[in-house]
């Protein structure tokens, strides 16, 4: 066992002076979580808690060296980081009471807070790359400021945070990781999840470590001051291991630890040995009767708060009003390259970055051709970890920035789920709105090309629907250029954009046909609609770049069968609303909607779900076209078969007409 | 003479299937010698440079700024240039600007409206008022007297024993004025001295005209049917509109019209003298038929010889000079196609 546990000697004004502070904000933390517990018995506080007895000296030493810019990250076991940071009493009590009064009115609760530059989340691992990007808003920033990132030991058992360390390493970001070593995660010992070094992780991307106990806290603390002045000196990451043990358990009636080794440590836990030494010194009693009177106002005042109100909702849609377009024509990639250089050029905050997109290899579809060049620094080749390119996104838009990150093939946006669903979906709505996450994220996705089963998939139908995020899809009858613009005025949602690796090529394009005319409705990302001129036999709705081939069929089924298509091509995938249907399906009566992802709860059936639910005053004949359900095939036979393509809607349109 | 060498577009990356011709360097015709640079096509990637790799003379078969697959042939080298195909100059493409033309200008004739057309040898023509034509538009014009070469047919009289208004007697399926040559002269002005001229000029087109315009509601019809209106039940028109101020005889409406505020009906056309005396428009007179149910809308204008076919509407403002289908929408000037009503009387789809 480690040394002795150190205990400051009170009796000496000039060591209670040097000691005072962060005592203070121990014992505060100490009380707050007993009183959390206590609160929790009684049946007080929604969920649980996961409470930081034992470990509460963490906080106060990172807090003691932090300047005003600084950003911290915090996770599930946050009270202590938290408190330390900001001394927020009554907004913690308040928030774990899921209380209007709690500093996120009750939204986020005990495992998602914010304050200032203060963040907490409740999944292991994923908070790193949102610090390491934070980071690089930092070393943008040219200030000194320093992002911290607490994580514990079961987060090395989490893929991304080596992402995120070796990105930190390799862009030399100025990113503190402070690893609270409890020896378990949540029941299960370190001992029996963990191979090899703690330390080694780091050292083998070239980040320092240092490492001290919460037994010995004047250590902890003096050390923990060399580790954040070398991140600020340096601005290079670097670990501090701090080695600690929880009191409690992990949350409640989950510990299934020897109760004599948690004897043992309550035995040596600092603040119980200070608390058993000075229980009469007059700084221990005054200071233990002014944390509780805190805390009984704490509660009082949040049990007189009423709780939060539910947050708002969106408006359902307006009835379009459909106007004639106008765009120059252009090759649709060489429209999304310009609006990025526009952007680029007009908004220095403006980051771009992704795997391959510098010069000369400019993107995998040449979409940042050439803009490295033009804006050394802000368009950045990243390595292969799409988890921490959305989550280096995630931490630049937190910190102002307008990050747009491109993922080589739609395909591998799963790799990046818990970054969309978990960080960029719910920062803004978890922390009662006071941040916003300006974060675009650009993605082809799409078949045709005998790319095989993992690069030609379009998955939008699993990035839909997660609130607080918006969905947008290129097609050839909007122009991408306007679509980027848009985005840049619109609120500053995370949002997905869905390109299309056959569309990159085509030309978007304002002039119809002859016999249609092409609107757009008045929405900030608008519909396009193809109209007939003349009373339409049926509406077909049609996601993405699927569009081409879908106008290829609304021309054939006008020259061969008399048909007249009123066609509809939606931008805005997420959040949608069938109501501009209403007027066309009045007429028509017949619905065709067409994707080329997989039909099943896809985005097609939404658009049917809608329809139904616009209770039409008469029935309504649908039919769906989508992708076969198996894995896309390479040979270019077997995948037209496997896809959608102007046959397949062709015949669906035919079917729905006929009889 | 040697078969020609191909010039065909090379893959230069993975992802794209076309690419766009954008420049030639070489004349149809021009002697190239090899390593001549020939033509550039752009990618998603940069533009590159494509090179003749043997000598003789170019025949291009993608023009510039056309787009073309990857594996296309591009040209034709030859070894001598009299087996160059120069093309003839091009015209001027049409939709090229993407502007919100809106389609304007363009017309679809369906494969089976196209065939009935070609079988029945109509004159294209008669459906340009049409964006897209469809056999059921053909079959429409047949009813309504349209015949082989012919782009208009000449107008017969509506039986004036029948209140309701026939589809099928009579067609002035008209095109603009000033391409109209029939002159219907009114039967009533034939023949009469200028007496009864004078008199029935004072009385039914001064004086009961006159009256219409002060009458109370239910008396404006009775006035318009002592004017000659020859009109159907139901009628409604307002006391504003102006039908016809010489020849009312001319106007037949069928039951259930309404002939909205400000609307004027006309039957005539008196040209300036110099355009007449020139023949560049003559003086004419055309009856006009308003069928059963159709509606003028407030301030709209119906020229002379115009049907205004069964049910139609005819949008406010709309300055109508050719007929108007049954059970159709037109608006503007001139009055085009804007909808077109289902019709109860066919099955739908």
């Amino acid at each position: 066992m480690s040394p002795e546990t150190f205990v400051p000697d009170l009796d000496d004004a000039r060591v209670l002076a040097a000691h005072e502070r962060v005592l203070r904000q121990a014992l505060t933390i100490r009380y707050t979580e007993l009183r959390l517990l206590h609160l929790f018995s009684e049946g007080k506080l929604f969920g649980t808690v996961h409470t930081c007895i034992g470990q509460e000296f963490t906080g106060p030493a990172i807090a003691a060296y932090l300047e005003e810019g600084d950003t911290w990250f915090s996770n599930h076991r946050c009270h202590g980081h938290f408190l330390a940071y900001c001394d927020e009493v009554d907004g913690l009590i308040a928030e774990v009471m899921g209380r209007d009064s709690g500093v996120c009115g009750g939204l986020g609760g005990s495992q998602h807070l914010q304050h200032k530059r203060f963040f907490s989340n409740g999944v292991q691992g994923g908070i790193a790359p949102v610090a390491t990007g934070l980071g690089l808003a930092h070393q943008l920033d040219k200030h000194d400021a320093i992002s911290v990132v607490c994580i514990g030991d079961g987060t090395l058992g989490e893929g991304v945070l080596y992402e995120s360390l070796n990105i930190a390493s390799r862009w030399d970001l100025p990113l503190l990781i402070v690893l609270e070593d409890n020896g378990y995660a949540q029941s299960t010992a370190r001992t029996q999840t963990l191979a090899g070094d703690v330390e080694a992780r780091f050292q083998a991307f070239g980040i320092g470590t240092s490492r001290s106990a919460t037994w010995q806290w004047d250590e902890l603390v003096t050390g923990m001051g060399a580790s954040v002045a070398r991140v600020r000196t340096s601005g290079r990451p670097h670990c501090h291991v701090v080695q600690t043990y929880r009191l409690r358990a992990h949350s409640k009636g989950d510990d299934d630890r020897a109760p004599a080794e948690i004897a043992a440590y309550e035995e040596r836990d600092p603040l119980n040995l200070l608390l058993a030494r000075y229980a009469d010194h007059a700084w221990v009693r005054t200071t233990l009767a002014q944390i509780d009177e805190r805390l009984a106002q704490a509660v009082k005042r949040a049990d007189a708060a009423p709780y939060g109100a539910m947050p708002a909702l969106p408006p359902r849609a307006a009835a379009p009003v459909w106007s004639k377009v106008a765009f120059e024509k252009q090759r649709v990639v060489t429209s999304v390259r310009d609006a990025l250089e526009r952007a680029l050029a007009e908004d220095p905050r403006t980051i771009v970055f992704g795997e391959d997109v510098e010069s000369p290899y400019g993107g995998a579809f040449k979409a940042t051709a050439e803009l490295s060049a033009r804006f050394p620094g802000r368009v950045r080749n990243a390595p292969i970890s799409e988890a921490a390119i959305i989550g280096v996104g995630n931490g630049l838009a937190l910190a102002g920035y307008r990050p747009y990150a491109e993922i080589m093939f739609g395909d591998f946006l799963s790799l990046a789920t818990d970054q969309w669903i978990n960080h960029a979906a719910k920062f803004a709505g978890m922390y009662r709105h006071q941040v916003t996450v300006p974060l675009t994220v650009r993605t082809p996705m799409g078949g045709h090309r005998g790319y095989g089963p993992t690069h030609s998939q379009s998955l939008e139908r699993l990035f839909v629907g997660a609130p607080g995020t918006r969905v947008l899809a290129l097609h050839h009858r909007m122009s991408p250029a306007a679509l980027y613009a848009a985005l840049r005025k619109a609120e500053p949602l995370p949002t997905l954009v869905v390109e299309n690796k056959l569309l990159y090529a085509c030309q978007a394009d304002a002039a119809p046909p002859p016999g249609f005319q092409l609107l757009q409705d008045s929405a900030g990302f608008p519909t396009s609609r193809l109209q007939p001129e003349g009373p339409a036999d049926v509406t077909l709705v049609v996601i993405g770049g699927l569009s081409v081939e879908a106008e290829r069929a609304v021309l054939h089924v006008l020259e061969e069968d008399e048909l007249l298509v009123d066609l509809f091509l939606p931008t805005q995938l997420y959040p949608f609303d069938a109501t501009f249907l209403a007027e066309s399906l009045m007429q028509t009566r017949r619905l065709v909607v067409a994707e080329e992802g997989q039909g099943f709860a896809g985005l097609g059936s939404e658009i049917l779900a809608q329809v139904a639910e616009l209770a039409l005053p008469h029935a309504v004949r649908v039919a769906r076209v989508s992708a076969a359900p198996v894995p896309i095939p390479s040979a270019r036979p077997l995948e037209a078969q496997a896809l959608p393509t102007a046959e397949s809607i062709i015949q669906k349109i035919r079917e729905v007409t006929r009889g | 003479m040697a078969e020609p060498a191909s010039v065909l577009v090379p893959r230069e990356n993975v992802n794209d299937d076309i690419v766009t011709l954008v420049r030639w360097h070489a004349a149809p015709g021009e002697r190239v010698r090899a390593g001549q640079l020939l033509f550039e096509i752009e990618t998603a990637k940069t533009v590159y440079t494509i090179e003749a790799e043997v000598e003789g003379y170019v025949e291009i078969v993608c023009p510039a700024g056309e787009e073309i697959a990857v594996g296309e042939l591009a040209a034709r080298i030859h070894d001598t240039p009299f087996a160059v195909v120069v093309p003839p100059p091009a015209a001027p493409a049409v939709g090229a600007s993407s502007a919100a033309s809106g389609g304007n200008g363009a017309q679809v004739i369906t494969k089976k409206a196209r065939a009935l057309i070609d079988e029945k040898g109509l004159d294209v023509a008669l459906f340009k008022h049409l964006a897209i034509v469809r056999e059921s538009d053909v079959q429409q014009a047949l009813e309504h007297g349209a015949k082989a070469g012919v782009g208009s047919t000449q107008a017969g009289h509506p039986s004036n024993a029948s209140n309701t208004v026939p589809s099928a007697t009579s067609g002035a399926a008209g095109g603009r004025i000033g391409a109209l040559k029939d002159v219907f002269v009114s039967s009533r002005e034939r023949g009469t001295n200028p007496f009864t001229l004078a008199l029935n000029y004072l009385f039914r087109n001064y004086l009961l005209g006159l009256l219409v315009r002060i009458a109370p509601r239910g008396v404006i019809l009775v006035l318009h049917r002592m004017r000659g209106v020859k009109m159907g039940s139901g009628v409604f028109i307002d006391p504003t509109a102006i039908v016809e101020t010489a020849y009312p005889e001319n106007i037949t409406i069928g039951n259930d019209v309404r002939i909205a505020a400000g609307s004027v009906i006309m039957t005539h056309l008196k040209a300036p003298h110099h355009l007449r005396e020139t023949g560049l428009i003559p003086n004419l007179v055309k009856e006009v038929v308003l069928e059963d149910s159709c509606f003028i809308g407030i301030n709209a204008v119906v020229m002379p010889g115009v049907r205004v076919g069964k049910a139609s509407v005819v949008i406010s403002g709309s300055v109508v000079f050719s007929d108007v289908p049954p059970y159709t929408m037109v608006q503007g000037n001139p009055a085009r196609v804007i909808k077109r009503f289902p019709r109860p009387d066919r099955a739908q789809g």
